[in-house]
């Protein structure tokens, strides 16, 4: 038997080194959620399991190689043993025994942590090309936003699937820090539930190839303290305290938040035509590539932000200017004129059929008034 | 002399069908009264007949169609010709297995470098946030080429080591169908060719796995990627059918099934899967391309299609093939440790059926890669089971290999070194694959470089290291000459030390959170490092990959003669001389014992060469 003790303790050094490796190392992101501690658990348990097994098998190898090997000068073949039926019995029923507690283990782990709260909050997630929206049936004044904001410890449903006028397809929601993912599919409506417990900022990412603009499909996550939370409400126009039925007026359903901004900004007899510029906006995933948020955001296409009256320069090196006629034609025909650094052939060539002559005139509006002009 | 060459006819026979295709398509057109031109059908109709008129024009029914029509047909296509320069025979429609196995072998490395090259442009595209010089829809082209054209490189590389060793491992002269056998080599040349078409018609932004409705919508390319796919998927279910006939018909007398060489057990379950399971590959590829052509609304929910119908079909066939990857490339391990280690193969049996093992669970766990996916959430659990399972068997083979290097005496000449690279490696995707395996964690870990760096150790363990060590291990076989072994050192130093890198840096970046699939990355997440230190092992792999094929290259021309068996083997192919000849055997091969008997004392044969039975009883 001593011919195992080297083998056996090089197994147990190597499989030291990388327990201690992954006890003090963390590689994955922070935790913001209830549920990533249990899966944090697993991860731990897992890497503890790949550390001893492969420890085991480099053990071996390792003191194989040096002690196994042809020395200078000798001669003959290896020791004639053809198997061992207990060995590999043995090798066939442990590794047999380990992967079924660990898969019932990981299945009582999926239930706990895919659960339902009776106290959750339902929020409904839509993927486009190449936007993440996100709407708060609780507060319909909110209307569609662009950013997922949350109350710490409040228990979340997320309802999410993949709605577009234009193409929809499938796309992945995934805040890493809440180690939750969820596809977004045409047709199908899915469920995330989880409880975020960490304020902070983070990111919902794309995680299913959706195309060009794949890479950019990044919307911002807020996890907020109950006041910050109530301001981020307010300032989306609920009116805490009361009813939020009474304050819906009509074409609120789908305003984005620039509308609020934009209707100040305009003369009153264009407010309407804004309005249902900006509602288009989202309805036909313009949002998806063209960002109208203060800071100009250029993501798969030009931002809104000041586009209008704005020179433009175009892929052939020309300029025009962003007028109404340019806008016109870039809507109805994109390819005609496509600005420089920016990909031509994807944006769709069916706003001609899916929108009337009142539907552009009151995207061009809308356009228009996010110049401040 | 040019139009000697099967493969020259072949193109002119493939532009010739390309232009009577778009005649017929547009004939079509012309009398439902449509518009004359449209991309699409045109050019789908176009591919068809140009992968059609190749096959004429290559000769791979010249003697289908004499036969039909009560012509003899003359073995011609066997012998080398004369007059005719060897090398010829290499570039036309040769019929014997030793020649379209090497056919394989060198499509599988061009189709490796293209692919290759792919990766690099990207990599080096990703070793710096923002873009450089590609753009967002380039890089998907790129990304899902490299995707497919490495699966179709490791499908042809598995056909040159079956093809090339089946026959002479159990003593056979030639494939059972040797015309169908060149047939389905033949078919990956319009098939490769289709797939980088896809580049130059728009690309595709789907990668590799096609999934609608992004595939519905997406660039001309996605059409040509499509029937590529489909062309290779249809020359690896006739390959396997050859395979299959081949091992169960027409072994050397005395060849029991346990007494196969373990490659040829690999080879087998192989086939089974690419028998079996390509259909689903190619009907879901199909469907896509009818949904595009013809507006048949199979994965359209807002006309009763549905999504996720398309997820199960690819995955039924994609999750086997990467068994089909694997499974010859583990049968090279359990080959060559017992004739490097001078020992038998450790627990023989058990390593046969594991990879049977390893092919039937293949079938039940294709929903692994969907626990995302938005299907039945109470599916996830069984596929997790199924899954965890796969591990059984494949832990088997660890430690039958472990076993069989205890107590030998090993020497590590390059193939020896490709075959522990392929241990390790196979062991680090094999042990990386659980916690993918797991539901709760995989939620974490899908579609991140994690699941990237997972299967590339797996590709590259289970198929990429065990190929290069039958590049060098077979070398004599077929050239008659040895490699470099100094070249081949330095191939494979670089080969490991790229790889780990690469990989590494791979799985890091998939725990810290970065998507796989996309071109850019926010810069402030502190991926850019590791994006950099991938690029770099990225760059060591190809330089490997240089090293190999230029040592390959000059050692067939320049390199040291042979001996007949200069690795002392027991196997039945290293028993005549090399390279082999014509026939391969000149009298039917015996076999009377066991293939891995090394160090029995008395020693007994493997295989005889008398003509009269061996004496029972051995």
């Amino acid at each position: 038997m001593n011919k195992f003790i080297a083998p056996i303790i090089l197994t147990i050094l190597i499989a030291a080194l990388l327990l201690a490796f992954f006890d003090n190392v963390n590689l994955l992101p922070a935790q913001a959620t209830v549920e990533a501690k249990s899966v944090d658990g697993l991860f731990h348990l897992e890497f503890q399991l790949i550390s001893m097994i492969f420890a085991l098998c480099l053990g071996f190898l390792l003191y194989s190689i040096v002690t196994f090997r042809r020395k200078p000068g000798e001669e003959g073949e290896g020791q004639h043993f053809e198997g061992n039926v207990t060995l590999e019995a043995v090798w066939t029923l442990i590794p047999t025994a380990i992967v079924l507690v660990l898969g019932f283990y990981t299945a009582t782990q999926l239930n706990n942590t895919t659960m339902a709260d009776d106290n959750e909050v339902p929020i409904h997630v839509n993927g486009i090309q190449w936007s993440w929206l996100f709407t708060y049936p609780m507060y319909k004044e909110v209307g569609t936003v662009s950013e997922l904001v949350l109350l710490k410890d409040q228990p979340i449903r997320l309802v999410i699937t993949s709605e577009s006028a234009v193409t929809p397809v499938i796309h992945s929601f995934w805040v890493p820090e809440f180690r939750m993912k969820q596809d977004a599919v045409p047709g199908v409506t899915s469920v995330l539930h989880f409880t975020p417990d960490t304020v902070g900022d983070y990111r919902v990412v794309c995680a299913e190839l959706c195309g060009t603009g794949h890479a950019k499909m990044v919307a911002p996550v807020h996890v907020l303290e109950q006041t910050d939370y109530d301001a981020w409400l307010v300032a989306h126009g609920v009116v805490m305290g009361t009813n939020s039925e009474a304050q819906t007026s009509a074409g609120t359903e789908a305003t984005a938040e620039a509308t609020t901004e934009a209707s100040t900004s305009a003369t009153t007899d264009n407010s309407a035509a804004i309005a249902a510029g900006a509602t288009l906006y989202t309805t036909h995933a313009c949002i998806g590539c063209h960002k109208a948020d203060e800071n100009g955001t250029q993501t798969v296409g030009p931002s809104w932000i000041g586009l209008f009256g704005s020179e433009v320069t175009l892929s052939d090196g020309t300029t025009v200017t962003a007028d109404e006629a340019y806008l016109r034609e870039s809507i109805l025909d994109p390819s005609a004129k496509v600005v420089e650094g920016f990909p031509d052939g994807v944006m769709p060539h069916t706003f001609a059929d899916t929108l009337s002559e009142e539907d552009v005139n009151n995207l061009i509006a809308y356009i228009e008034s996010l110049s401040g002009n | 002399m040019l139009m000697r060459l099967g493969l020259i006819r072949g193109i002119i026979g493939g532009v010739i069908g390309v232009l009577l295709g778009m005649a017929l398509a547009m004939i079509i057109r012309l009398i439902l009264g449509m518009e004359l031109w449209s991309a699409a059908p045109v050019s789908a109709v176009a591919g068809i007949c140009g992968t059609i008129g190749f096959m004429f024009g290559v000769g791979g029914f010249t003697a289908w169609l004499k036969w039909a029509r009560g012509i003899e047909v003359g073995d011609d296509h066997y012998h080398p010709q004369e007059g005719i320069p060897e090398w010829e025979r290499y570039f036309g429609f040769d019929l014997n297995h030793k020649v379209i196995g090497i056919q394989y072998t060198v499509t599988a490395i061009l189709l490796f470098m293209l692919g290759g090259t792919f990766a690099l442009i990207f990599r080096t595209e990703l070793a710096q946030p923002d873009m450089q010089f590609l753009n967002l829809a380039q890089y998907n082209t790129l990304m899902g080429l490299h995707g497919i054209v490495m699966i179709a490189a490791i499908l042809v590389g598995v056909g040159g080591m079956a093809n090339y060793l089946t026959p002479l491992m159990i003593g056979a002269q030639d494939m059972a169908f040797p015309h169908l056998n060149a047939f389905a080599f033949w078919l990956n040349i319009p098939g490769a060719a289709l797939v980088v078409t896809s580049l130059f018609t728009g690309g595709f932004d789907t990668g590799w796995t096609a999934y609608p409705p992004l595939s519905l919508v997406a660039p001309l390319g996605m059409q040509f990627f499509l029937l590529g796919v489909f062309i290779v998927g249809l020359s690896s279910i006739f390959g396997s059918i050859n395979i299959i006939t081949t091992i169960l018909m027409m072994r050397a007398p005395g060849m029991s099934l346990f007494r196969m060489p373990i490659f040829v057990w690999g080879v087998f379950a192989t086939a089974i899967i690419s028998l079996t399971a390509t259909q689903f590959i190619g009907l879901s590829f199909m469907m896509i391309l009818l949904e595009r052509l013809f507006n048949m609304p199979f994965f359209d929910p807002s006309r009763g299609g549905d999504v996720l119908l398309y997820q199960h079909l690819f995955w039924f066939y994609s999750h086997p093939a990467v068994y089909v990857f694997v499974l010859p490339g583990l049968g090279i391990i359990s080959e060559l440790l017992p004739v490097f280690a001078r020992k038998p193969l450790f627990g023989y049996k058990w390593v046969a059926i594991s990879s049977m093992a390893i092919a039937i669970v293949g079938f039940l766990v294709w929903a692994h890669h969907m626990f995302t996916s938005g299907m039945n959430p109470g599916l996830r659990t069984p596929f997790m089971m199924t899954t965890l399972l796969v591990a059984v068997p494949t832990g088997v083979k660890f430690f039958s290999w472990l076993a069989t290097m205890w107590g030998g005496k090993m020497t590590f000449e390059t193939p020896m070194l490709f075959v522990l690279g392929a241990f390790l490696v196979f062991l680090l995707g094999g042990l990386t694959g659980p916690p993918n395996a797991l539901v709760v964690t995989d939620i974490q870990l899908h579609d991140t470089y994690w699941v990237v760096a997972h299967f590339h150790y797996t590709m590259f363990g289970g198929f990429t290291f065990a190929f290069m060590a039958f590049t060098y291990y077979w070398f004599p076989k077929a050239t008659g000459r040895m490699y470099s072994e100094f070249w081949g050192k330095i191939h494979f130093l670089f080969m490991v030390g790229g790889f780990l890198t690469l990989t590494s840096a791979m799985f890091r970046l998939g725990l810290m959170g970065m998507r796989r699939r996309i071109g850019d990355y926010d810069p402030t997440v502190g991926f850019n490092n590791w994006h950099l230190l991938a690029t770099i092992g990225g760059y060591l792999v190809a330089f490997s990959v240089f090293v190999w094929v230029v040592n390959l290259v000059l050692s067939a021309r320049r390199g040291t003669v042979a001996a007949a068996n200069p690795w002392r083997s027991r196997g039945l192919e290293w028993q005549i001389p090399s390279p082999a000849p014509e026939h391969n055997y000149e009298t039917v091969p015996q076999v009377v014992g066991e293939p891995y008997d090394y160090g029995k004392e008395p020693a007994e044969d493997y295989v005889t060469f008398n003509p009269s039975p061996a004496p029972a009883g051995d």
